[in-house]
């Protein structure tokens, strides 16, 4: 199958070329799926178009990054994707629920069970200690306590920062913090996990490190990552490597 | 270029800058509204006496005289302005003969434009223009009774019976206090009729039996300083009733007991209310300052004078606080006229007009302006001592380390719950100074009804050791024997009579006023007043306490007594446990005599019921009939109108609460964006949100009423003091209603409150608002 190109102003469609199983396994059913996306917001009175016709398709296993500029629209493609945000028009499909029509409780199920969030600022409570910060989301994801609490020290254990439990995330550095919200992230099982910019706040060694915890996961758990940052260095880690400009997604050059 | 940051700063905040100024207008206005009350219902009060003259001296005499020889007695006397009237004591029928429609009336013929105690005209006609049969009838007593202009009312006067039409309604100054019977201390609304007539018609009424021109009150004002040698020269030689001076005047007085009611409990209310404002102000100033902890950080860091660094932090406080403290004048008195409102309401009082004084006016700024400075200067000052790169890192404290007890407790409930109860643990002095705040409101509202349950208890408890059920007041004096057949004809099981009238009252330091003497039989069976079982000894006293507060009298203390037969010396050994306001009691035998009334009483205390009341009404002999029951629901009605009132405090106190709750749940959601939009990136939806602010906003307004509970009988204890020390006596009360009635309502709108806040999450755009950096 021939990879279709993108071309500016048109439909983007990218999708993983059929037995191309370089970075990761295929599979026949995509986990995320956007079909034409468009989704813009309104600032002084203008619309501006953040995302022009986006198509994409994710497949269980791989890892794709997405590299793009500030204000190149990745972080709102992975919003609509992680639905925080709803598109304009076109069809995003993830982990087999139809976003674009969902219920907010289908939503909000759907965040809690089927995907991770990791964010550039960590984003963790601050009045939660660490542990607690885990067990927030394992709970609301139908844990019960116990299993909540076993699930947490063990995901902490494994991202090396079983003795940082009771600590709050002031105490914490900036890696470790990034460690506790993959830890987060991934003690849900989540069949995709959703990265923003994760090492846009670290230095390059931490960065390294928390950039090979997250690879070492997803591998573990059989999760998905779309993961959209500036570094191009982060491709090393992609099945896939794609470009978003201005809001038009294409396969990156290597 | 600081103003301009300032400028920017108050516009960045938005809606939580408005919610601040409304927060702030509204605790610090009603600080001041609470002591501005005061202030326009005693100006209020004093305009009306003074544009309608009440007369500083009303001299009543047992005889009629001739009006003109009054009127250059009065001349004479020096008076600056003298009126006559002439009054006719009788009882009016307003319905069907019951005991509720039948009251007392004082028939008063007053001249069409008396220079003294003026006819203010509030509906219908005046008394110029009335109709043969027509008659002005007093404001309150008209309302109580339901009479309107037309309405027919029957006046019995001296054996007489005329039906008469309802022309005009209005008021003297002498009638203020609400058409109440001045025989009793606690207002029995609608008790005592005042029916105004044209002098020269009442006269010409008993002209062929009295003669004509003739008037039984003489109404005179006297000079400053000259009032004790006014009455002196005014009362020689005439026979004299009563010399009421105006401090005396039951209406005046009674007005001035409930203002000095007020002024003592304004206070209390004042700083209560004052409080819970200084406790808001300061806790969001506070937070206000701490947000900006890193920008400050960031300044010190970049190297600007800490003078610079305290004046960014403080300038968006202080322009907060300056137009919080402008709004919080008009709130003032807005706050001001709703509770003089209902304090004029509950007395039938005139209407009070809200007007600002410059003392409350300042009150209510100075106190937004004072506590906003001394809130943003004092952790500006504090943050900007901080080493840079210790400000930059954020806001420590709320990352303190939970208790192990807490984490254990919190950790049994759902996520939802422990995540909400921890805010609260997590953030002490911000949660104490809520809590203190709310405690504050709730304490008050709690303490103005135990204040009321206490009232109403002592009513009760005195009322169970009456044996009388009906009070006949006879129509005239009679002997003992024939008043006790009129309680044998009306079928009563006991019967005790009374001997009662006006006198007046001296002591060693000269005349002091008007007593009520009461003559008691020797052991009393129906009426328990506190007297022993031994009875009152001649030449002794017991007096009422409300006599005893109005004269300061002591126990021990020789007091002169002048009826028609002259002075009569007594000690009072005691005060009597009485509802009556100014009755001194002798033993029968000895009020007969002063009274010129040997062997004759006035009254029958009787035990019996209905049947006993309906045949005592029926009997001419009887000119009215008090029941315990309405005499007790008459009590009972006051206390309804003091809680409304109170209730009027208590509201604004929670709304002031609600408002601060408000403010405080929103600027918190505000500066969690970040946190519910992660939340909600998370999977928690709304249910889970919006329990976390509940349970944040019941925790709160719970320990509030906690601590309200525990402070509110140190809140009551001033006014409970007040009337204990001029009514009787009143033993704190506690009742679980007292505090329900007002923690019920307050964790209603705590989560009502919180529904309102959890709306703001359901609103937010979780897309943007996940990017905001969390705060700490």
């Amino acid at each position: 199958m021939d990879e279709a190109r993108s071309d500016a102003g048109a439909g983007r469609l990218v999708q993983m070329p059929a037995g191309d199983a370089a970075d990761g396994p295929a599979a026949s059913t995509p986990l995320v799926s956007l079909a034409e996306v468009e989704k813009s917001y309104r600032g002084g009175g203008e619309a501006q178009r953040v995302l022009a016709g986006v198509s994409l398709q994710l497949y269980p296993g791989e890892t794709v990054v997405i590299l793009g500029r500030s204000g190149s629209g990745k972080t709102t493609l992975l919003n609509l994707i992680g639905a925080l945000d709803r598109a304009d028009r076109g069809k995003v499909t993830s982990c087999g629920l139809d976003l674009t029509a969902a219920t907010a409780k289908q939503l909000v199920s759907y965040r809690a069970k089927a995907i991770g969030f990791v964010f550039q600022f960590y984003n963790l409570l601050p009045t939660l200690t660490a542990a607690e910060n885990i067990e927030a989301g394992l709970r609301v994801a139908g844990a019960g306590r116990e299993e909540a609490r076993s699930e947490t020290r063990r995901m902490l254990a494994r991202v090396g920062l079983a003795d940082a439990t009771e600590k709050f995330p002031n105490q914490l550095s900036g890696g470790e913090q990034q460690r506790v919200a993959i830890a987060r992230a991934f003690a849900r099982h989540p069949r995709l996990l959703l990265a923003d910019e994760p090492t846009g706040n670290l230095d390059d060694d931490t960065a390294e490190s928390v950039i090979a915890l997250v690879r070492e996961l997803a591998a573990e758990v059989g999760t998905g990552v779309m993961l959209v940052t500036h570094d191009a260095s982060l491709r090393a880690i992609a099945t896939r490597t794609l470009q978003m400009t201005h809001g038009v997604l294409e396969e990156h050059e290597r | 270029m600081i103003l301009r940051r300032a400028g920017r700063d108050l516009r960045a905040l938005g809606p939580r800058a408005v919610l601040l100024v409304l927060a702030i207008a509204m605790a610090a206005g009603t600080g001041g509204g609470a002591s501005l009350t005061f202030t326009n219902v005693q100006g209020a009060l004093d305009s009306y006496y003074a544009k309608y003259h009440l007369a500083d001296v009303e001299m009543s005499l047992r005889e009629l005289s001739p009006r003109s020889e009054l009127l250059a007695r009065a001349q004479r006397a020096g008076a600056t302005r003298a009126s006559t009237r002439l009054v006719l004591t009788g009882t009016i029928r307003t319905g069907k003969k019951t005991e509720k429609a039948t009251s007392s009336a004082l028939i008063v013929g007053m001249p069409v434009k008396a220079p003294l105690d003026q006819l203010q005209m509030l509906e219908g006609k005046g008394l110029a223009q009335l109709g043969k049969h027509g008659v002005v009838i007093e404001k309150d007593f008209a309302r109580v009774h339901h009479l309107s202009i037309g309405s027919h009312v029957k006046l019995k006067v001296e054996g007489l019976t005329a039906r008469l039409r309802v022309e005009g309604i209005g008021r003297t100054p002498d009638s203020l206090f609400a058409s109440a019977d001045p025989q009793y201390f606690v207002l029995q609304r609608g008790s005592l009729a005042y029916v105004y007539v044209p002098l020269g018609k009442i006269q010409h009424a008993i002209a062929p039996y009295a003669g004509p021109d003739r008037v039984d009150q003489l109404l005179v004002n006297l000079p400053p300083g000259h009032l004790a040698s006014g009455e002196r020269a005014l009362t020689k030689n005439l026979p004299v009733e009563q010399l009421v001076p105006k401090n005396q005047q039951p209406g005046y007085r009674g007005t001035r007991l409930n203002l000095s009611e007020l002024a003592s409990f304004t206070p209390v209310l004042t700083m209560v209310l004052a409080a819970v404002a200084i406790l808001l102000i300061a806790v969001t100033m506070m937070r206000l300052v701490q947000n900006q902890r890193r920008e400050l950080g960031t300044m010190l860091a970049l190297g600007h004078k800490r003078p610079t660094v305290v004046l960014t932090a403080v300038l968006p406080g202080l322009a907060i606080g300056l137009i919080g403290g402008l709004l919080a004048i008009p709130a003032c008195v807005v706050v001001a006229k709703l509770m003089a409102n209902q304090f004029s309401s509950s007395y039938g009082f005139l209407e009070v007009p809200a007007k600002l004084t410059l003392g409350a006016a300042a009150l209510a700024f100075g106190l937004a302006m004072v506590t906003s400075l001394v809130s943003v200067a004092f952790p500006a000052v504090s943050l900007s001592r901080l080493a840079p790169a210790e400000a930059l890192r954020g806001d420590a404290p709320s990352s303190q380390r939970l208790p192990k007890w807490a984490r254990a407790a919190t950790g049994t409930v759902g996520a939802a719950w422990a995540y909400g109860l921890r805010n609260v643990l997590r953030t002490p002095v911000r949660s104490t100074l809520t809590v203190l705040s709310l405690g504050g409101a709730i304490g008050l509202g709690i303490s103005l009804h135990i204040v009321a349950s206490s009232v109403q208890a002592a009513n009760d408890v005195w009322f169970s050791q009456q044996s009388w059920t009906q009070t006949a007041v006879l129509q005239e004096p009679m002997p003992e024997a024939a008043a006790a057949k009129i309680g044998e004809r009306a079928h009563a099981r006991r019967t005790e009579a009374i001997a009662s009238g006006s006198v007046q009252l001296a002591d060693a330091s000269g005349r002091l006023g008007n007593v009520n003497v009461v003559g008691l039989p020797r052991a009393p069976q129906l009426q328990s007043v506190g007297i022993p079982p031994s009875g009152i000894r001649r030449g002794t006293t017991y007096v009422s306490k409300q006599l005893a507060t109005q004269f300061d009298l002591k126990t021990g203390q020789r007091l002169t007594l002048i009826g028609p037969r002259g002075p009569t010396s007594v000690v009072i050994v005691g005060t009597a446990n009485t509802i009556a306001e100014q009755d001194a009691y002798l033993p029968l035998n000895a009020a007969q005599g002063l009274l010129g009334q040997d062997g004759k009483v006035t009254s029958l205390l009787v035990e019996g019921d209905r049947r006993t009341a309906a045949a005592l009404r029926k009997s001419l002999d009887v000119s009215k009939v008090v029941s315990k029951a309405s005499l007790k629901s008459g009590i009972g009605y006051v206390i309804e109108q003091l809680t409304l009132l109170m209730n009027t405090v208590v509201a604004i106190g929670l709304a002031v609460g609600a408002l601060f709750l408000i403010s405080t749940l929103a600027m918190s959601v505000l500066e969690r964006q970040g946190e519910f939009a992660v939340l909600r990136a998370l999977g928690w939806g709304m249910r889970d949100l919006a329990t976390v602010i509940a349970v944040e906003s019941l925790v709160l307004t719970a320990c509030g009423g906690i601590v309200g509970s525990l402070i509110s009988p140190a809140i009551a204890s001033p006014l409970m003091e007040k009337i204990n020390s001029a009514w009787f006596h009143v033993s704190y009360n506690l009742q679980a209603t007292n505090f329900l009635v007002v923690i019920g309502p307050a964790l209603v709108l705590g989560l009502i409150v919180a529904l309102q806040t959890s709306s703001r999450i359901a609103r937010l755009d979780i897309g943007r608002a996940v990017r905001t950096r969390v705060a700490g």
